[in-house]
């Protein structure tokens, strides 16, 4: 029925639940966010077990993006700052990790014995960290459209690199089957107290998951804090912001390398929890652009934008080639695919100007008397809209001095 | 308390929960209805992953929607057309129609494992067909040839007949499961350099080649491969899309190369001959096959009108270059391309071109790979089956031409004829077969 699958319906039974929970009134007012995020991650908790191991990898991914649009939307939502190649950034994270997991040639000096996938994600974190701060501090002469180029071209200029010094990136072949995080013993102990049985697949998603988590709080902390003000006072105006006394400089750099280190772990989870390989092809340009869509998207300036941007990088595409073989048939419809998606992009940004978490907060702050007021209005509203439309497209119409 | 003045919200948000609910149940008893009636084998091995008695499903993964800037999304419509004609007209094989489920995976190394992972986990098909682009099948080659990542080749995915010219796809020893297709960049300047060796002897030879792997594997070829090293005068690189390679030919031509390689993309190619003629400069070229003669000349022309592809046939006039199926333009009444030409037309192909014949003729390797698995239709029976086609020449390759798998040995060709590009847009086959066995 209505073409939804099981996948879908427990994610939108995830979505009405929680949401039902936020409004319910019989919890205290304060306990509601609390716990309409309990009852999401519940529900997430249960996903792995109910629905196929190809969509649990789905949620995997989706997770390990999500991390990305989280440092992405700090830089770029709160800090104002717009990069198109943290794709770059991604994939030295992973690159990190991979070397310092993988023990059979690569940088034999650091290492000669594997290192702990925990280790070795928060190490690709901190590598990627570095980049940006690299990129940062040049990145301090640019802005807007300057600085978008010139991300774009990091991410265009890091897979010849990675080509070029094959000693320890493995060339164009990259690093592969770097080995995977096993399942924990007492994982696997509690799955099988509950009587189950925990797979490779489920604990790759409930890993990439603790991350996503453990960032997504990270990132509350940071952009409620003395710093997340500070970016978001420096976007709305640096001469206010220096003004005031705030180092300008050093406000931008430090938002450019906290996202470079959400970026980089984010490649790390990626390696470990997904790809399993990581080569110079693998984050390549479109996607690295698809992430600055995803935050778009989701909403800037929104951490719960950014977590939407995560789903939206994984599920967009499938949504739009499923609507568009329903639409074109089953052979049209996955070479047409992109007009459908791309008709959706333009859709949510002239409709959900903020994105679509600003669009679901405008949503839960309407009032019955001014969704009933808007409607009455809606009639005179067009008509008006239509006539100036038409006015400023007629040829003949007069001159009413609007440019 | 804030909800009372918004209780509607709360409503809505049970309403859609409880709706939910109930698609869901229905859901349920819909796939509980459907699962008993699931078909049990009469006799024989039981047949593997995709297989029912009546279907044999199988996967392929391919920029479709042309998203990562290739146009190979053809090569999937003419494949499909094909295997829509087996089985309308020749009842399928096996007894059994084939199901082709195409993916797109935007040639992303991420999106072709996920795409991969969907077609084998959740469509369960019984093997990979005519995966497409280096790049992005080495993100999917590992899970395929072990997908539980426990180091045990043994419950691996039949990933056939890949098409990319990557060298390392015959690799046997890591990839058990995988068979190349499309000759590899290295054999194609193997038996570009031999033709060199046996009738341009002693003359001096030039290469120009796109600065990435795929030109270099022409490097490398021609380096190990000519007969005198020290004939080789003029090594000259190109960076992917420079629109003018003037300073390269001159560098090329003052170094006194009579025999010019060009491990070149029809645009790189196209612009080294471009310069050649304005600098009145005409050595031998060999080019590698990737430059289709049509395409090549149309780059020259500058489009595809009579006219312009005259001009462009008349510089590349006298060009070598390699060649294995029949020709979209040049073979248009050998029955093999009539008979494509009906296919195409009538099961919703694309347009005659070198593509759609590829796609054609990878379908014809596919039905004969599966029809040698029909008493044992698994995943082990099928790789058995690959691993022991013998000069198996599909319709549309040049008749001398043939694919020959073995355990350890999963190159698809190894005999190439050489071919010369004629000014009337045709092709002349040159000298002998080469082989590399």
């Amino acid at each position: 029925m209505l073409g939804i699958d099981w996948f879908w319906t427990v994610i939108l039974m995830a979505v009405a639940a929680s949401g039902a929970v936020r409004y319910l009134p019989i919890l205290p007012e304060r306990w509601r966010v609390p716990a309409s995020v309990a009852v999401m991650l519940a529900f997430i908790c249960w996903m792995p077990f109910t629905i196929g191991t190809f969509d649990t990898s789905l949620l995997t991914k989706a997770a390990a993006w999500t991390i990305v649009a989280i440092g992405l939307n700090i830089l770029t939502g709160y800090n104002g700052q717009i990069s198109l190649g943290h794709g770059a950034f991604v994939l030295i994270g992973a690159y990190t990790a991979a070397i310092l997991t993988d023990s059979k040639e690569h940088l034999s000096f650091i290492d000669q014995a594997a290192w702990p996938f925990w280790a070795a994600t928060i190490m690709g974190g901190l590598v990627a960290a570095a980049a940006g701060l690299a990129v940062g501090i040049p990145a301090l002469r640019l802005s807007g459209p300057y600085l978008a180029v010139a991300t774009l071209g990091l991410v265009l200029a890091l897979p010849s690199v990675l080509t070029k010094y094959d000693g320890f990136t493995g060339g164009r072949l990259g690093i592969r089957r770097v080995p995977k995080p096993p399942v924990p013993g007492f994982l696997e102990d509690w799955a099988q107290a509950f009587g189950g049985d925990l797979s490779r697949d489920q604990w790759f998603f409930f890993l990439a998951l603790f991350a996503a988590v453990a960032m997504t709080a990270l990132a509350f902390y940071i952009v409620r804090s003395r710093w997340g003000r500070a970016f978001v006072a420096v976007r709305d105006s640096e001469v206010a912001a220096a003004a005031v006394g705030m180092n300008v400089a050093r406000t931008k750099v430090t938002a450019f390398t906290i996202s470079a280190f959400y970026a980089g772990i984010a490649g790390a989870i990626f390696l470990f929890t997904f790809q399993g390989s990581i080569s110079p092809e693998t984050i390549g340009i479109i996607l690295s652009i698809t992430f600055f869509t995803a935050i778009v998207i989701g909403g800037l300036g929104s951490i719960m934008g950014a977590i939407i941007g995560g789903f939206v990088v994984v599920f967009l595409p499938d949504l739009a080639t499923d609507a568009a073989t329903s639409i074109f048939g089953e052979q049209q419809g996955k070479q047409l695919w992109p007009t459908v998606y791309g008709i959706v992009l333009i859709g949510v940004i002239i409709l959900m100007p903020h994105g679509v978490a600003g669009f679901l907060h405008r949503l839960a702050r309407l009032r019955p008397a001014q969704v009933a007021d808007a409607a009455r209005g809606l009639p005179a509203a067009l008509r008006s809209r239509l006539g100036q439309t038409l006015e400023r497209l007629s040829w003949g119409g007069k001159d009413t001095g609007r440019p | 308390m804030q909800i009372l003045r918004r209780p509607w919200l709360l409503i809505l948000a049970l309403a859609v929960v409880l709706l939910i609910a109930a698609v869901a149940c229905e859901d349920e008893e819909e796939e509980a209805a459907e699962t008993p009636t699931g078909e049990t084998p009469v006799v024989g091995v039981t047949p593997g992953p995709g297989v029912t008695d009546t279907e044999i499903k199988l996967g392929h993964t391919n920029d479709l929607a042309g998203s990562g800037g290739t146009p190979y999304g053809i090569i999937t419509l003419a494949l499909q057309a094909y295997l829509n004609k087996v089985n309308d007209e020749d009842g399928g094989v096996c007894g059994r129609n084939i199901t082709l489920i195409a993916e797109d995976d935007q040639y992303a190394p991420d999106l072709a494992l996920e795409k991969t992972r969907k077609l084998v986990e959740q469509d369960e098909v019984l093997a990979i067909v005519g995966a497409l682009g280096t790049a992005a099948h080495l993100g999917a080659v590992d899970y395929l040839n072990d997908p539980n990542d426990d180091g045990d080749t043994s419950d691996g995915i039949p990933d056939l007949f890949v098409s990319t010219g990557f060298t390392g796809w015959a690799n046997v020893a890591t990839w058990p499961w995988t068979f190349g297709y499309i000759p590899d960049y290295n054999s194609d300047g193997q038996v570009l350099t031999t033709y060199i060796n046996e009738n341009f002897p002693g003359q001096k030879v030039g290469i120009l080649y796109q600065n990435d792997p795929f030109g270099e594997d022409y490097l490398n070829s021609v380096k190990e491969n000519l007969a005198d090293p020290a004939l080789l005068v003029a090594e000259q690189t190109y960076e992917p899309g420079a629109p003018d390679l003037s300073a390269q030919i001159i560098n090329i031509q003052s170094a006194g190369a009579e025999v010019v390689v060009l491990g070149a993309v029809p645009t790189g190619s196209a612009a080294a001959i471009i310069a050649a003629n304005a600098l009145g400069y005409s050595p031998q070229w060999l080019v590698s096959y990737v430059n289709a003669h049509t395409s090549l000349a149309a780059t020259i022309g500058g489009g595809t009108e009579p006219e312009q592809l005259g001009q462009g046939f008349a510089l590349i006039d006298g060009t070598i270059a390699i060649n294995y199926q029949l020709d979209a333009v040049g073979d248009t009444d050998d029955p093999a391309m009539v008979e494509h030409a009906r296919i195409m037309d009538t099961y919703g192909g694309p347009g005659l071109s070198t593509l759609s014949v590829y796609g054609a003729h990878l379908g014809e390797t596919i039905v004969e790979a599966l029809s040698g698995a029909c008493d044992n239709l698994t995943r082990e029976g099928l790789l058995q089956s690959v691993e022991s086609i013998q000069d198996f020449t599909p319709s549309l390759f040049l008749p001398d031409i043939a694919v020959s798998f073995s355990p350890t040995d999963h190159r698809a060709i190894e005999t190439f004829q050489p071919i010369r590009m004629e000014a009337d847009g045709t092709l002349t086959d040159v000298g002998d077969m080469i082989s590399l066995e």
